[in-house]
């Protein structure tokens, strides 16, 4: 990483001290990823900037709750990414007569787009996107199933299990062995331990 | 439910399915309980989502609009407004009125507005006191009170099973804020047009059912503010919620068109 630029976790409690500052750099180095992620998940751009809006309202108002023991910025305002996406996605589920869905949002996990390290990737130690596809696709199908499933379709592991027509305890262990090996791709690519 | 593990593949399951958010609710829940007090499930989790966390990248990256950044910091500003007014929770509109009896007396004693605290026995308790103890102890009620509105609001907002249901409609907005079976709720509104003399704002929520009629949540005449609303019942139940215009103090019932309204389950 560029010694010049602030760490997350350095930001992020200037942002919890009030300075608006530290939330716009955050902004830039994160919102692409957080927007992605939200439009992959429930499909629909307007949505997803309310929703990254959301995100980023929520870092700057709980900002003094982070704890690095934790983990990383980055796996927790993920987290809050996540949470917010699956809640919106799970809440449509109930309402079947509304649909978002845009057919030009890319619905692949393992599509790459070649080019110059980006923000937030520069922020994620120099790693390249596309080596996290590289470990994402060494998985086993069936464990790489799991994840998306779960992570992008917001399913739960009860759902996945019906879904599959396989059993619960089937679909548990595939899901730790899935990022239990992704973790160890990972490493074996390059990635350096504290990063995860 | 309980968790329970004997081993670590158990404890690593676990872990793995609540860093996805892949455990159903009443799971998710015992988990974050159950973290309270195990190291072990703590450093599992904290090591499932650092993976987890990787997963976001795979995404093919689409950017936000340009002009998403600054609406956030619109929004930050607007949210950073004074403090909020408390919202009278009476559905019987004559309680409302005798509240802002109330609180004109209390405007005789402070500036700030406390319409609750205005009864009769605060105004005997007022002339005991004398005028500057009588002062001092509204302010550090108020403080209390102001304290005790934003340790809520905290806590609404960063629950984890919190919902934002959003309103918007010719440039009026609202977000309320909605925790799963509680009967607080916070709510934050701006560009509501400007009321006509003698109207006032008031919220409903319409409980389920065909013919239910919906309840006061509350009246206000700030066309932008923020508030902490409480119900009579858990406020996602009911099944939508609405601002409309009223005679001043509130209507037993809404007697206008909404101005904005949304759905809450």
């Amino acid at each position: 990483m560029d010694g010049v630029q602030p760490e997350d976790e350095e930001l992020l409690a200037q942002v919890g001290r009030g300075d608006e500052n530290g939330l716009s750099v955050l902004y830039d180095r994160y919102a692409r990823v957080v927007y992605s992620l939200i439009l992959r998940v429930v499909q629909n751009r307007q949505v997803s900037e309310e929703l990254t809006q959301e995100v980023f309202l929520r870092v700057w108002q709980q900002a003094s709750t982070f704890h690095r023991d934790k983990g990383r910025f980055a796996s927790w305002l993920f987290g809050i990414a996540h949470h917010i996406a699956i809640d919106e996605l799970r809440r449509r589920k109930a309402r079947p007569q509304q649909v978002y869905d845009d057919p030009s949002i890319s619905r692949s996990m393992l599509d790459v787009t070649d080019g110059e390290p980006e923000p937030e990737e520069i922020a994620l130690g120099g790693i390249r996107r596309e080596y996290i596809i590289e470990a994402l696709s060494q998985l086993p199908e069936n464990q790489r199933e799991v994840l998306e499933l779960s992570y992008f379709g917001g399913l739960t592991q009860s759902q996945i299990a019906e879904r599959r027509g396989e059993p619960l305890g089937t679909i548990k262990t595939r899901t730790r062995l899935g990022l239990q090996r992704l973790r160890s791709n990972l490493l074996a690519l390059g990635l350096q331990a504290d990063t995860l | 439910m309980d968790i329970e593990h004997s081993n670590h593949e158990q404890i690593a399951e676990l872990a793995a399915a609540y860093a996805l958010d892949a455990l159903e609710p009443d799971e998710m829940r015992a988990m974050e309980e159950h973290m309270r007090t195990c190291p072990s499930c703590r450093t599992a989790v904290a090591e499932m989502r650092s993976v987890v966390a990787m997963l976001p990248y795979t995404v093919e990256p689409v950017e936000p609009p340009p002009a998403l950044k600054q609406q956030l910091f619109e929004r930050i500003h607007a949210e950073a407004q004074p403090a909020p007014v408390p919202f009278h929770t009476e559905a019987d509109p004559r309680t409302e009125v005798r509240q802002r009896r109330g609180g004109f007396w209390s405007s005789l004693f402070t500036n700030s507005r406390l319409p609750v605290l205005a009864s009769v026995a605060s105004l005997v308790l007022a002339l005991g006191m004398g005028w500057v103890a009588w002062q001092q102890h509204n302010r550090a009620v108020e403080a209390e009170s102001q304290l005790a509105r934003l340790s809520e609001v905290h806590q609404i907002t960063t629950a984890y099973q919190t919902q934002v249901a959003q309103m918007r409609h010719k440039g009026m907005q609202a977000r309320l804020y909605v925790v799963p079976n509680h009967s607080e709720a916070y709510i934050v509104i701006a560009g509501l047009p400007e009321l006509p003399p003698g109207r006032s704002y008031q919220i409903w929520l319409k409980p389920p059912g065909e013919n239910a009629q919906p309840v006061s949540a509350g009246v206000f005449d700030e066309n932008t503010g923020k508030w902490l609303l409480e119900a009579n019942r858990p406020v996602n139940s009911y099944d939508w919620i609405g601002i409309t215009v009223e005679p001043e103090g509130g209507s037993p019932r809404p007697t206008s068109e909404p101005l904005m309204g949304g759905d809450l389950n």
